[in-house]
Parts: C-alpha cells; structure tokens; sequence
C-alpha cells in the first residue's frame, strides 16, 4: 500500500511536466471559452456508490509553500499562489497537473510574493488578480503571451489582505489592505487610480467581499473585530451597518448565497453568522472552533454547511452545520499543515493548499465524520448501586433532525424566531441531539446491612465461640440467615477444637478448593446430611437467604468432629471462603477470616486482595473506623503499612507561630516565646486530649470546659467579647 | 426498587461520559458542548436528596469526551479530556461560589498528544496520582499513531506539576524484552478459547511466535499505510481505550484497545520504565471502542469486558497461569501472613509479570447496533453495557456460572411524573428479599 500511495503522485508530477511544456496559448483560447459557473456533479456520481474504494484526495506537491488559490470560473482550472509560486493547475476529477508557471525566470521581486489570489470573471476571465505583502496588486493576463504580467498596481502602503472581483463585472476589483483602505478598481482602465477609496474608520482590513445577490454591496472584516457592510456607490457614506462581531481580530467573512446573512471569522475561534438586514447586535449562530478562523466559505447547495479552516495548529479543513456548533459534519484531515486557503468547486468538491507545499481536491465522501468518533453515550455505576447513564434515543444517524432544527433556509421560521427574545431566538434555532440521562436505582448492595455489619461484627477471634454466636445473632437480626448459618458452623467446626490447635495444625492443607474427600469422608461415616450442605456452599446454589437443614446438618457434624477431622474442617473453610469469594462478598470473607485465622492458612495474596477491596468498601460508605479497626487487624504488613503513613503532625505554637518541636519528650512550651501550648480558656491548662477552639477569636480549650462554659454563656471565656456558641452539630458528634 | 430517575443535564449536545465520585455523591458530565458540569447530590431536608449543579463552565475547546474523578484523598479534582488534544486537571476551589462558572480552576493542562485524546484513567492504588492517557494523532502522516502516555503528579499537593513519567505506541509489538516474546506467545498457544464461533479464527491469530509477529508486522503496516495517507478511510486514527487493572498485581497492567488494528491487548509494565504487550484479547472483528477491566475483589482469575464495533459485548476470563507454582508453596507453607508475599513481590517476578489463559466467557450480540461503553459494578458482578440501540443493558453471572442479560434499561420515558421523574420496573430483573 505505500508504495501504491505514492505512485499516483508521481505519476501526476511527471504529467505535470509534460503538460507544462506542451502548453500553448491556443488551448487557453479554447480553454477560456467555457464560461459555464457549475462544473456538475457527474464526476462525483462515481464515488457514491458504496462499493468503490474510498476517496483519496487528489495531491499535487508544488515547490513553495502556499498561501491562496482560486478556481477559473469553469472550474477547470486552478491558481495557487504563495511566496514562491504563482502556478495555474488543470484540475479533473481524476489528477491535477501544472498547465501554466506565471512565476518564470528568477524574478523575485517583492511584488509576487503573493498573499491572495482570485481568478476574474466574464471580461476578465482569463486574468487572474494577485495581492502582495508589499501592498502590490498584479494583474495577470493568461492571453498574454510571453511575460504575463498585465498590470502591476502599487497604490496601497502596506500589504493587500485580500482582493476580490465583483461577480458578474470582472472589471471590477475590490482590495482591501493593511493600511485600513478598501480600494475600488475599474480594470477596463489601464491608467486609472482607485475608482473609491474607502476608509472603515477602523484598523487594518483583513477580508473584503461582494454580496453574490446584490453585487454593489460588499461587507469587509477588520482587524478590531468588526465587520462592515458598505454600499460601494456611496464612499462617502462610512457604511451602512457595523457590527462588533469578534473579540480579536476578525480574519475573514463570506456571504450566504441569499446574500442577507454573512458570516465571519475570527481569532477568537468562533464562527459567527448575522443577518445583515436586521438590527441585531447578536449573531444568529456561533460556531466554536478550536483554532482561530482564517477562511469561510459556505458550502453551495447546503445552505446551512459552511466550511473553515484554522489559522494555525489545526489542520483539519472542517465543514460545519451552523446548527450543530459544537461538531464539525465533517473534516479533511490530509493536509500536514494548516490549510491556508480553499474554495468549494461544487457542492461535493472542494479545493485546498496548504504551507505543506501541496494542493489537493477533495469530495465530500471522502471527509470523515468527527461525529462517528463520538461516543452517543456514557454509563456510570457508584458504590451504592445507582448506575447513571446517558443514551441517544434518536434513531437514524442524521446529523441535525431538519424537521426540529429547520435552520436558514426556512425563512418563515427566521421571521418568526425574530419575534421572540433574543436568547429564545439561540435556543430554537441551535440543534440538541435527543439524549436521555437518567440514573437507575437499582438495589443490588443493601448497604443498611453492610454498614451493620462493618461497624458490628466482631472481628477479634480470640474467643472464637463468643465471636461466632455474636456474629450469628448479629446476622440473624439483620435477616441474613446464611451469614447466620455459616457462623453457626464456623463456631461448631471449631469451638471444640480451640485447645488442640498447636498440634493439628502441622498436618499438610489440602488448598484444592473443588476437593469433595471431604464429602465422601463424611459420608462414610454416616452422615448423609453434610454433604448436602457442603456441595450447597461448593456449587454456589440459588442465593435464597434460608436454607432449613443447615443448622441440622452442621450440628450434626459437630458431633463427629474429632482431631483428625481438622483438615476436613480446613476444606469446609476453604469451601466457604471459595463461596463467598465468588459472591464478591469480602467483607464476610475478611470477617470470617479474622475470627479463624488461628487454624486456617490463605494464600498471602488472595488474603490482600479481600483486605485491601473489603478497606476500599469501607472508605467508600465513610466507614473510616471500621476500616482503621480491619486494618490494625490485618496481618499483612502491606495493608497494615496503610495506617502507618504520615501519622506526625507538626503543630505551630498559638502565639507566635513557630513550629513546635519536641513535643515527643514531653515539651508543652514554645521554643521561642516560652508560653504554655494550646492552654484551656477555662482552667489554664495545657491541653492535652481534644483541643475545641472558636474560629472566630482562636481561643479554646478542654471540650468538657468549653461544653460547660458554653451550656451558660455564649460569649468567650477569655473575655475578649467574642460570641462563639458551639454549633448544635458538632455537639452532637463529639459525644 | 429498581426505579430510574430522570436527570435533565441541560448540555446543548452529546453528552459522552458521565462518572460518580469515590463516594458515589457527586456526578460530572461532559459534552460535545465544550463543557464540564459537576452536580453535588445535596440532602435538602425530610430525608429528601436531589442532585444540584454544582458548576458548569467552558472546559475546552472541542468535544470532551472523557471525565473522571481522582480519588479524594487527593481532593477534589476531575480530570477531562477532549478533541482539542488536551487533558486538563481541574481543583474544586471551595472560596468561589457555586454556579460562578470559577468554581474548578485548571491546575494543568497535558498537551503533549498530537491527536485527539481519547481515554483517560488515573492509576489505581493509594499514594500516587498518576493519569494516564491514549491519544491518537488523527493527522494521518504521523506514523506514532495510538501512543498512550503515563503522567504523575509526583507531588499529590501539587497538582501544578505533571511530568510525563512514560509513555508507549499501542501499535507496535516490536518493543518485546528478548524471551518474553515467546513465553508470552507460548502462553498464548495454550488458550483455549470459548465460544466456538471464534475458535478457528482465534487460532490463527495465535499459533505460536509467528502468529504473534504477524500480529506485529500487520500492525506496522498498517501504521506505514497511514503514514503514507493512502489508506485513510472512514474515521481516521481509530478509537482508542484503555482501562487500568485495578486490582493489585505485582507490576502495573493495563488493557489497551487497539484502535483500527482490531481488538484489544494487555499490556504490562516491567518493573523499571517501559511497557510491553502481553495477551491479546482474541474474537473482535472490528474496532474496541471501550474496555473495562473488573475489580476482582480477591477472586482468583479477572474479567476484562471489550465493548467492539461488530456490536457485541464480550467478556474475557484471564486464568494466571504464571504463579500457580507459588500459590501452592504458599499454600503449603504454614505463616499465612507477611512471609509469603516474596515470591510474589520480589523483582524478578515483578520483571515478568502475570501469566494469563485467556478464555472468551461471553459474547452478546443482543444490542444489534455498535457498543459504545461497558462498565463494571464497584464490586466486578454487574457488567454494564449501552450502545447505539439506546439501551443501557445489565450482565450477571447467573448461579451456573453462565453471564446473561439481567435488565435493560431503555430511554423511552414511560409514565413520566410532572416533576420529571418517572419510575419504570426494569424487566427480568429479580427483586431481592428486601431487609
């Protein structure tokens, strides 16, 4: 595939070559003659079908970077300009190769290093109009033959921004500058100076363009932020509306083809579209984009779409939906460089060039759709059991639903928007996706139980049948019978055989969790009910909280039980634990564990792991003394290690705010000032214990003291007139 | 009871990740809108709770598509990540007023990715703040496509500072330690993978060393192909997503969607700086749009669920086949505490890592349209799962060991109450005893 990638270009490159030397000026004559403003959409048609390759943009690298470029009328042809280049490509739907090199000769005169460039139009269709960073504009005539240079106009004092011809009178040009001028050209006057001049009161213009449908109106873009719209009859009159559309500069502007509304943009990163027939001082939509806007064009035939490329850092040429202004519809990603100019050929065609040195020809199907790499949807789940979610209910995959959002084109919806408020006005007109957000209760984690549990089950197995039978009854209230029942087992597998322990435990421990021996032992000595209830635990039966028999069984089995019986009793542990494991249940994992650790052995890491999930538990309902209490009660050095952490806190003294060192030996004085620490308001004591103080007037003391004091009073025992009542709440929790 | 409550979030477009707190009380969403909102679930009295905007504001400059909390014993803080390449670390400021649009200041922005950031996840455990992240470079000339990128605060006070700690190409298998390839391939020779819809296939992709270099050498040239733009089709760069083992482990691992290559791989850290792949997560046939990997809760094998393009949900069961030999020594020696924990933590196992069987455990196809996120329950029991069908939908292990649907959650409002919350039963779903 690299090798195919390349060859295409090429291939384009040496066709260039040839192309360029067998041109003449009689295949311009021919060339110019068709003057038809739509190329047609048959030489799309071909990459519809869904089973064609996917598009590849057509490449053609040029010499020099490149700054601007504009298509012949027909659509055929194309400028590109930049610092170095001024070149005329012949563009099909198939390759792009040079046609002509208006930059011949080592010529390096500031005058064409160009910074825009646009093609003319009827009379002056085989010109080509070229705007330079010295202020220069030079006219180019593709008749011409030898040097092509037709006109070289150096009327403006600082660079030429943009050039554009009127539609329909390409005698007519427009310039607009960095000295703050826009200039009107008639070019059927060779000689003559600047038609108009006119003056935006404003800074440097950056964008100037004729309306397509009233074409002696142009709106220009200035470097403030604003844009104007002038009536080009009328110089003298300043201009007609102004609007501040942009903070920053604004860089470009485009007109809609129902030459009402305009839209800019601007380094502030918006796209923002005005009606300029109305008086509204806000923008009937704002795209945000996540670069500064150097270009617009709408996109013909979409009368919502309008394509932007960045100013820098983005690459991306992005076609918009002004009703979606948060997500491109889609973006052509295979520039390396910022795009710096483009322009649409057709409604699926558009053209671009980049300082990447490259000028290439994009359709539409092949931009890929920054929406598909959205995800429509989120899903959350927090500790109580409540899973928050986000889904897309709408069905069908259309960008904007254009029966909710009708957007411009539907004008009866705009001139009744205009009726309401201007903020209803965003909302109706802007496009929300139809998504839900909801959260589900769902009842998976009783947490009543857990807490419980957690802060009441006995954790310490020293008395091992005491623990059992508080657990159980615990159990028992909290209606979880099974907990109840294995604790009930736990205490008669064990209770008898607490004295014996030492010597038992040296036999070997079958850690095979499966092993049924144990079933069959027990069976074989006649009690048939215990393998009932040991292939429940084993197989993890239906999670009924009730199971009758059991008490019977295990009493049974107590019966039986003698020394040897120990490993048997490890495998009904291992059984158990194996059981609640698989039910994520850790804290009764943890629990049981602590209570029988003296005569079981889990392996090291599956004890960390149920330590370690059964804490995160606890932390995360708030059970910060229970999890202090499970952790001093781990034996596992790194769990443990989890409360050995940063448990020194330097303290400052109360008066002068030196660090108070040595209090380990005993010292209750400041190092510096030597006054006593933290004394009680009330008796003058060091305190030692709980320390309360007021955040208002920092003085406290003993909590007793202060309850007393505060029972009675409400002002500050010191007596510096403070009023500092104890706050009910925290009464409350310190008792 | 099982009851679903409507939550109007006000964002004016897609919202793409919703995410809970640690202690489950406070919510942040993030939308295509450019904004962050984070709601605080505050109890207004009578037992009554609601969630209230805590804040909104303009978070990016492009969608965001992810949003997480840190765990608090950092503070308050959420990290974002967008299209606009940049991941921001945001601090609650307790002195702004609510819906000041100042309450969350940005301590930090990570701009290193040169794409579209796609995923983001902290690091699991206490102690350090790490964040990591996969980008994709959606300019198609870049050949570092898929990179994912470890940073860490190394000073948790400071959430000014972040240095990138580490960082890995997800596409390139080349950056195996010499032996490891093969043992990890060899293990891989061993699966046995369920669900024999996938066997053939798996097979192939997995028989032995080659099958794992052609693996490699696939993926290359792939890369190349971008690299040389001639095979950019439809979404360029891929999706990708990643989720961290959250469970404790000798050295730190993740699972890694791997974008347009297909499917998804685990990939380990070896002790020192750098990270290699290990399994791959065999059976997609189509792009990995989320991962989750369970918490295990101290289980003995871990579930990671895929959530893929082909419109199926799977489930994968990783068996550690590599400290099996130790599990039964330490079972067998006496001390069940501190003792045992060498063989597990000393360096050289740390060097190599976990040893996994990967067995497919599930594979539902119920959603019939491309699966966007799964998610796991807090406890590694509920598989959550929500595609373009509009259905959130819910997996359980059934008692015979068997994942099938529990419920699923649909977004048609049924009986909608004035206030806007309306209740619906979720179906097949079992009501518990209740205490």
């Amino acid at each position: 595939m690299p090798a195919n990638s390349r060859g295409p270009l090429q291939f384009a490159t040496q066709t260039a070559l040839n192309a360029s030397r067998l041109s003449s000026d009689s295949t311009i004559g021919t060339n110019t003659t068709v003057t038809s403003q739509q190329d047609g959409n048959d030489n799309v048609t071909f990459y519809d079908s869904p089973t064609s390759p996917p598009y590849q943009a057509i490449k053609y690298q040029l010499p020099g970077a490149l700054n601007a470029l504009s298509s012949s009328p027909d659509g055929e042809y194309v400028v590109v300009a930049g610092r170095e280049v001024l070149k005329v490509l012949h563009v099909t739907d198939q390759e792009a190769t040079e046609y002509i090199n208006l930059r011949t000769g080592s010529n390096l005169s500031l005058n064409y290093s160009s910074n825009d460039v646009k093609w003319g139009n009827n009379g002056t269709r085989n010109k080509i109009a070229t705007a330079a960073t010295n202020g220069a504009i030079i006219i180019w005539d593709l008749n011409k033959s030898g040097r092509k240079t037709d006109r070289v106009i150096s009327e403006h004092s600082r660079a030429v921004n943009r050039v554009c011809f009127q539609p329909n009178n390409g005698y007519i040009l427009l310039s607009a500058s960095q000295d703050g001028n826009i200039k009107a050209w008639d070019l059927r006057d060779p000689k003559a100076a600047a038609k108009y001049s006119y003056e935006g009161k404003s800074e440097s213009v950056r964008d100037v363009q004729f309306n397509p449908m009233h074409t002696h109106e142009f709106a220009a873009g200035f470097e403030t932020g604003t844009i104007q719209k002038w009536d080009m009859r009328n110089p003298k009159l300043i201009y007609e509306r102004k609007v501040s559309a942009h903070n920053g500069p604004c860089l470009t502007v485009d007109w809609h083809p129902d030459g009402r509304t305009l839209a800019s943009g601007g380094r502030d990163r918006t796209i923002k579209v005005w009606d300029m027939n109305s008086d509204s001082r806000k923008p009937q939509y704002t795209i945000r984009t996540m670069a500064s806007v150097s270009r617009i064009q709408w996109r013909p035939g979409y009368d919502n779409e309008i394509a932007s490329c960045a100013l820098l850092s983005d690459n991306g040429l992005h076609v918009w939906d002004v009703r979606r202004p948060n997500i491109a519809k889609y973006t052509f990603d295979e520039h390396s460089t910022t795009p710096t100019g483009f322009q649409w050929l057709s409604p699926d065609v558009v053209i671009s060039c980049a300082k990447d040195r490259y000028f290439m020809r994009h359709e539409i199907v092949g931009a890929y759709k920054p929406i598909e790499l959205l995800r429509k949807n989120g899903i959350g789940w927090n500790i109580h059991g409540d899973l928050v979610f986000s889904i897309d209910k709408s069905t069908g995959h259309q960008f904007v639903d254009e029966a909710s959002t009708p957007g411009l084109t539907n004008q009866a919806s705009r001139k009744s928007s205009r009726n309401r408020t201007t903020t209803g006005e965003e909302l109706s007109l802007q496009y929300i996706p139809p998504q839900t957000c909801g959260i589900a209760h769902l009842p998976l984690f009783d947490y009543g139980t857990f807490s419980v549990f957690a802060q009441n089950y006995v954790i310490n197995g020293e008395n091992l049948k005491l623990a059992c039978e508080t657990n159980a009854k615990i159990a028992w209230s909290m209606q979880r019978f099974r907990a109840a029942q294995t604790w009930k087992i736990v205490q008669l597998l064990f209770a008898d055989v607490e004295e014996e322990r030492d010597s038992e435990q040296a036999n070997g421990i079958d850690e095979n969790y499966h092993n049924m021996s144990v079933t069959k032992a027990l069976t074989a000595n006649g009690n048939e009910v215990i393998s009932e209830s040991d292939s429940e635990s084993s197989v993890s039966p239906v999670n009924e909280d009730e199971k009758d028999n059991e008490e019977a069984s295990s009493s049974d089995s107590s019966e039986s039980l003698e020394s040897p019986i120990i490993s048997q009793n490890q495998e009904i542990i291992n059984d158990l634990f194996h059981y609640y494991t698989e039910q994520s249940d850790v804290q009764m994992c943890v629990t049981l564990y602590l209570i029988v650790q003296q005569y079981v052995h889990i392996n090291a890491d599956q004890l960390e792991d149920w330590f370690t999930s059964y804490i995160d538990l606890l932390r995360r309902f708030k059970l910060w003394t229970s999890a202090t209490d499970i952790i001093n009660a781990c034996p596992i050095d790194n769990v443990r290690a989890l409360n050995l952490n940063a448990t020194t806190i330097n303290i400052t003294c109360n008066n002068c705010f030196k660090l108070v060192l040595g209090t380990a030996q005993g010292s209750w004085a400041c190092d510096k000032c030597h006054k006593l620490l933290n004394p009680c308001s009330v008796c003058h004591q060091t305190v030692r214990g709980l320390y309360v103080w007021c955040q208002g007037c920092n003085h406290g003391g003993h909590l007793g003291h202060m309850r007393d004091w505060f029972s009675m009073k409400s002002q500050c025992p010191t007596g510096c007139g403070h009023t500092c009542t104890l706050d009910m709440s925290t009464q409350g929790s310190t008792e | 009871m099982s009851q679903v409550t409507r939550f109007d979030t006000d964002h004016e477009d897609l919202i793409h990740d919703v995410s809970y707190n640690y202690y489950g009380k406070r919510l942040v969403t993030c939308s295509s809108d450019q904004r962050l909102k984070v709601w605080d679930f505050n109890e207004t009295g009578n037992g009554v709770a609601k969630w209230e905007v805590n804040d909104s504001w303009k978070a990016h400059d492009c969608s965001i598509l992810k949003v997480i909390w840190a765990n608090p014993e950092f503070g308050q803080v959420i990290a974002s990540c967008s299209f606009d390449r940049q991941v921001k670390i945001w601090e609650e400021q307790e002195i702004e007023p609510k819906n000041s649009q100042k309450r969350w200041a940005e301590k930090f922005r990570l701009v290193e990715s040169r794409g579209a950031v796609q995923d983001i996840e902290f690091a699991p455990g206490n102690g350090s703040l790490r964040l990591k992240f996969t980008s994709s470079r959606i300019q198609a000339t870049c050949a570092a496509d898929g990179i994912v990128r470890i940073y860490e605060a190394l000073e948790p006070t400071n959430l000014t500072q972040w240095p990138q700690m580490e960082e890995f190409e997800i596409s390139s298998v080349n950056s195996y330690p010499p032996g490891q390839a093969n043992s990890a391939a060899g293990n891989m020779t061993n699966n046995s993978v369920g669900g024999g819809g996938f066997g053939s296939q798996t097979q192939n992709a997995l028989s032995g060393p080659q099958g794992l270099s052609g693996t490699g050498t696939g993926s290359a040239g792939g890369v190349q192909q971008i690299g040389g733009n001639s095979g950019r089709s439809g979404d360029v760069g891929g999706s990708y997503c990643l989720s961290w083992c959250p469970n404790r482990c000798p050295a730190p691992m993740m699972v890694v969607g791997l974008g347009k290559e297909g499917g998804a791989r685990i990939f380990k850290h070896d002790g020192q700086n750098r990270w290699y792949p290990g399994e791959y997560l065999p059976g997609h046939e189509g792009e990995v749009h989320d991962v989750c990997w369970a918490p295990s809760m101290g289980r003995s094998y871990q579930l990671i669920a895929t959530a893929c393009k082909d419109r199926r949900v799977r489930i994968f069961k990783l068996i550690d086949t590599s400290t099996n030999s130790h599990t039964s020594q330490s079972m067998q020696s006496r001390t069940a505490s501190a003792k045992n924990m060498s063989p597990t933590s000393s360096p050289g196992q740390a060097s190599i890592g976990k040893q996994f069987k990967v067995e497919v455990l599930a594979t539902f196809a119920d959603h019939d349209a491309e699966v966007w996120r799964v998610e796991w329950n807090i406890e590694g029991t509920i598989l959550s799962s929500s595609g373009d069908d509009g259905k959130v939908r819910l997996w359980k292990a059934g008692f015979d060991g068997n994942w099938r649907q529990m419920s699923e959650i649909s977004a048609e409002p049924r009986n909608t109450n004035i206030d806007g919350s309306h209740a619906t039963k979720l179906p097949g779903y079992a009501q518990p005893q209740t205490a």
